[in-house]
């Protein structure tokens, strides 16, 4: 049976690296189902509500250098992967949470502890919080990210400063 | 048009500003008067009517005797109404054949008369009054009532009001006038200011920056616009000026050994072995002069040339691998690591359209000068690929380029100040970056100094 996975981000290439690694880990699985999940706040003005665009906020949060990754990471596990997609989590408690899950089909959580999601855009927020809380499966992936390496915002290098 | 295209902007700008304040201003006028006029008449005629009505009501109250004419309704709508002048009222009763007679006597056309007894109701203007006439018949009567009244509008008020307008057109002409000679003098002054300035620099004050308006925004826009491009210009004159103090050095220093060795040998004369020794000091340094000079040439040739070159098609992969091997080959002290991890699994997602020879020279170029500035210490080679785009990255972990100075590395000759004791002309990463240009590809350098430096370039993928 065919998995839909939600892994947490804030659209830096670092948590990227989580999926990566979880492929690598679980080769086994094919026609694995990404979904890529960040808060956004979107406020509670009538205003936002009216005018909310999905397009709007993924180009208000500078996604370039994050789709290419997903191309990247795409092309090389395609007989693993069925599919990516970005949702965004745009409610404040639990159980809201949990209707994000069951609307999304979501079967499992990957996310990792090693890293600190952070996002320069406002509207963004964690839902690692409510991840921990939640029932449904999950696995933690441990990542040694090595910041060694030069890296700038919109560089996809942090993709490849994994040494084999 | 061919007038208008030839009177300058300053006079075109007060022409259009004259020409729709004044349009604006009679289009006001002349919709205000009509409208005015309506309103007014309307009014007039209305009362006209009403009184007309009640004219013929009492007189039928008279005719029936089933109640005494009222006086107060006389009276209000009698002749001595505030708003009709010059009142004259008619009760006619209709015989018939009498209607010719009728409008003779009353100084009235026929057809009026006729409109009346046809429709039960017309008016009519002459020169000062207004008619109205009505049609009332029943078993016991047959009268039309006719009135008529002084429209006082037309009398009064009518000159007056266009007395008043035309002063106020006149006056709007005036301001107009005023303000859009205002406008000539003042609005293309600061233009005129900028042109002055503009005109002043020159190649030798290239420094010069024009000052910002206050309170301007557009033309803050164009001031900064211009800063700009003086930014620009003085860049590419400044580094011109250094390509060629640059090349006159690379090129003279092998000549002044060359020029020494020689000089000293012939001083005196010399054992076999001496000049044998001269000779090949001075062959190495003219190789060096000659590979300075081709790598001048492959430079110009890949810059700006008409040429077509060769393209064909080229898999990435394999085309790194042979760099790779290639760079091992001559410097043996590489250690180069490919990392083939992220590789997609189509491989036809790896193929480029480009020179197979030129792209061979550019990453040659990234990945030596990976080793050479990091002491042969392991440089990673990374290949991915987007739907579009083949992604390769090179790491290293060298000395880095200073940041105040990662601008200019794409200058041909320019040398980082901390590469001094590294050998090198300061030609490959210019060459590699007009390579790239060539295969609509982008080259990008992150780096920290002392850490290492990231080269990511994006070559977009041959589409099929």
């Amino acid at each position: 049976m065919a998995q839909t996975i939600l892994i947490p981000t804030d659209f830096s290439i670092d948590s990227i690296q989580v999926l990566r690694e979880y492929l690598d880990r679980n080769a086994a699985q094919a026609g694995l189902q990404i979904v890529f999940a960040a808060g956004y706040d979107t406020g509670s003005s009538i205003t936002s509500l009216l005018f909310h665009s999905r397009s709007r906020i993924l180009q208000k949060m500078n996604l370039e250098s994050f789709n290419e990754a997903l191309h990247i990471i795409e092309n090389k596990y395609s007989n693993l992967i069925r599919g990516i997609r970005i949702e965004f989590f745009s409610g404040w408690n639990q159980s809201s949470f949990r209707n994000f899950l069951a609307g999304n089909r979501i079967d499992h959580i990957v996310y990792t502890s090693d890293m600190r999601l952070q996002s320069e855009c406002s509207e963004w927020f964690d839902i690692t919080p409510f991840i921990k809380r939640t029932g449904t499966a999950q696995t933690a992936i441990p990542l040694h990210i090595t910041a060694e390496v030069p890296k700038a915002f919109n560089s996809l290098s942090p993709l490849f400063s994994k040494l084999s | 048009m061919g007038l208008i295209n030839k009177i300058s902007s300053r006079y075109k700008t007060v022409l259009m500003f004259l020409i729709s304040s004044v349009s604006i201003a009679v289009l006001l006028i002349v919709t205000f008067y009509t409208s005015i006029e309506k309103i007014i008449y309307d009014d007039y005629y209305n009362t006209l009517k009403l009184k007309t009505d009640i004219l013929a009501q009492l007189h039928i109250d008279e005719l029936e005797q089933e109640s005494p004419p009222k006086k107060s309704i006389k009276e209000l709508y009698g002749p001595d109404n505030p708003s009709l002048f010059n009142n004259r009222e008619y009760i006619i009763h209709i015989t018939p054949g009498n209607t010719g007679y009728l409008a003779d006597s009353l100084r009235l056309p026929h057809s009026f008369i006729q409109q009346i007894l046809a429709s039960g109701e017309s008016s009519h203007q002459d020169d000062s009054l207004q008619y109205i006439g009505m049609h009332f018949k029943n078993k016991a009567y047959d009268f039309i009532v006719i009135t008529a009244a002084e429209n006082y509008f037309k009398k009064h008020v009518q000159s007056h009001l266009q007395r008043i307008l035309v002063i106020s057109l006149l006056t709007a002409v005036l301001v107009a006038v005023l303000i859009s000679y205002y406008l000539s003098k003042n609005l293309f002054k600061p233009i005129n200011k900028i042109t002055r300035k503009v005109k002043e620099i020159n190649s030798v004050n290239l420094h010069y920056r024009l000052e910002e308006e206050k309170y301007n925004n557009e033309l803050n826009q164009l001031i900064n616009t211009f800063n700009e491009m003086l930014n620009r210009i003085e860049t590419s004159f400044e580094s011109q000026n250094n390509f060629i103090s640059n090349a006159s050095h690379e090129l003279r220093t092998p000549l002044t050994s060359i020029i020494g060795a020689a000089d000293v040998s012939l001083s005196k004369p010399r054992r076999p072995e001496e000049y044998v020794e001269t000779l090949s000091i001075i062959l190495h340094e003219a190789e060096k002069l000659d590979s300075k000079t081709k790598a001048l040439l492959s430079l110009a040739q890949t810059g700006f040339n008409g040429k077509v070159q060769q393209f064909s098609t080229v898999r990435i992969d394999e085309l790194l691998w042979d760099c790779i091997s290639t760079i091992q080959r001559l410097y043996h002290n590489c250690k180069i690591q490919f990392d083939t991890s992220l590789l997609p699994e189509n491989s036809s997602k790896l193929q480029v359209t480009g020179n197979q020879q030129l792209l061979h020279l550019a990453f040659t170029n990234i990945i030596i000068n990976g080793c050479k500035y990091s002491n042969n210490q392991l440089v990673k080679v990374s290949v991915g690929a987007t739907n579009t785009q083949v992604i390769i990255i090179v790491q290293d972990f060298g000395i880095g380029i200073p940041d105040q100075e990662l601008r200019y590395i794409f200058d041909p000759f320019y040398r980082a100040s901390n590469t001094k004791k590294f050998e090198g002309y300061g030609i490959g990463l210019p060459l590699t970056r007009n390579i790239l240009k060539m295969h609509n590809g982008k080259i990008t350098i992150n780096t920290t100094e002392n850490k290492g430096t990231t080269v990511e370039v994006h070559l977009p993928i041959k589409r099929f």
